[in-house]
């Protein structure tokens, strides 16, 4: 049988002159996700952080298969991480960590 | 065969400083774009063949566009008559009802430009009509909802699907660009669409509203541009010598 909630792993980079940090990263990220959807929204997104790589500036995120597009305005939406302009750019989808490693990460 | 995307409407100023330029062309391309569209204001003939000259290298398509910003409707037709043919894309800033409806039904003008929330309400059905007539397209811009939040994003969000929703149900042409006036402001095509996720528009149009209907505005004004143009569908093939 399928299961109603499948998970997706999007992989995105950030595109930023400055450091970023994962605590900055995360906290902007659910501040902006909690603006957008409240937390009844978030709460369906399943969303989490699951890997970010503070040299390649690059990172994985976890969410539902029917909360793709959710994220990814999500991360269209965010504009400065700490002070820092930044562009969030989604490189892939896919439906194991393992796949969306060899592919986009 | 890869998908071509557009933004196609892109700040001059992002090209600032212009000792920047080919790490912004770069990261553009990066991106995934393959054509943009430059906005200018004042003297630009310089400055765009530098850009054209250096995205030629990224395989990067570089198009100009001029943004009018007309008082009232005699305006309008003045800056029309001014700077018609030397533009491949015509934008009019739709800030009050009567220069809307005007540049809707105003062939020459390609896409109406909704710079406020206020401005998104000169949208009606009526309108959607003239557009049609007109062939002009509704521009739905990145950076208007970047800049606000709260309550007056969770508007702009409600007013543009307003308008979305009026657009795909009378066929009115629509694009989605960055209006970005620094490069930290461009996003991804594929984060271009996502807006249309929050404005209630099926993935495959919101899609196409960055690559195909864009890149088939600008071809029609390319071929309009050119020197052979007579009308729509006929154009000098080649011409005769006089031998007689």
């Amino acid at each position: 049988m399928v299961k109603e909630d499948r998970n997706r792993y999007i992989v995105f980079k950030i595109c930023s002159d400055n450091y970023i940090s994962k605590e900055d990263l995360t906290r902007n990220i659910w501040r902006t996700l909690l603006a957008m959807y409240g937390e009844y929204g978030a709460s369906k997104t399943n969303f989490w952080l699951i890997e970010y790589n503070e040299n390649t500036k690059k990172g994985i995120i976890r969410c539902t298969h029917t909360t793709i597009n959710m994220i990814r305005a999500v991360l269209t939406f965010i504009t400065k991480i700490a002070e820092t302009p930044v562009i969030v750019r989604t490189l892939g989808v896919s439906g194991t960590i393992k796949t969306a490693k060899e592919k986009f990460y | 065969m890869l998908k071509k995307y557009i933004d196609m409407y892109v700040n001059s100023s992002v090209f600032r400083p212009e000792n920047q330029i080919d790490k912004i062309l770069h990261t553009i391309s990066e991106l995934g774009y393959t054509a943009i569209c430059i906005s200018f204001k004042k003297d630009f003939s310089n400055i765009f063949e530098k850009i054209k000259q250096k995205a030629e290298v990224l395989d990067l398509e570089i198009y100009r566009r001029i943004d009018l910003l007309p008082k009232n409707v005699e305006e309008l037709k003045v800056k029309l008559r001014q700077v018609r043919r030397k533009f491949e894309i015509i934008s009019v800033k739709c800030i009050d009802k009567k220069i809307c409806t005007t540049a809707a039904r105003d062939r020459r003008v390609d896409v109406l430009n909704f710079p406020t929330l206020e401005a998104l309400k000169n949208f009606t059905e009526s309108t959607a009509n003239l557009a049609i007539e007109g062939e002009t397209a509704i521009e739905i811009c990145l950076k208007l909802f970047l800049d606000v939040k709260g309550i007056r994003r969770a508007r702009l969000i409600a007013e543009s699907r307003r308008i979305a929703k009026i657009a795909l149900k009378k066929g009115v042409k629509m694009v989605i660009d960055s209006g970005a006036e620094s490069i930290f402001e461009m996003r991804a095509p594929q984060e271009l669409c996502s807006l249309g996720y929050l404005l209630d528009l099926p993935k495959d149009d919101a899609d196409l509203m960055v690559s195909e209907i864009p890149f088939s505005i600008i071809k029609t004004n390319v071929s309009k541009l050119s020197t052979s143009f007579i009308l729509p569908g006929v154009e000098i093939v080649n011409r005769e010598e006089k031998n007689w």
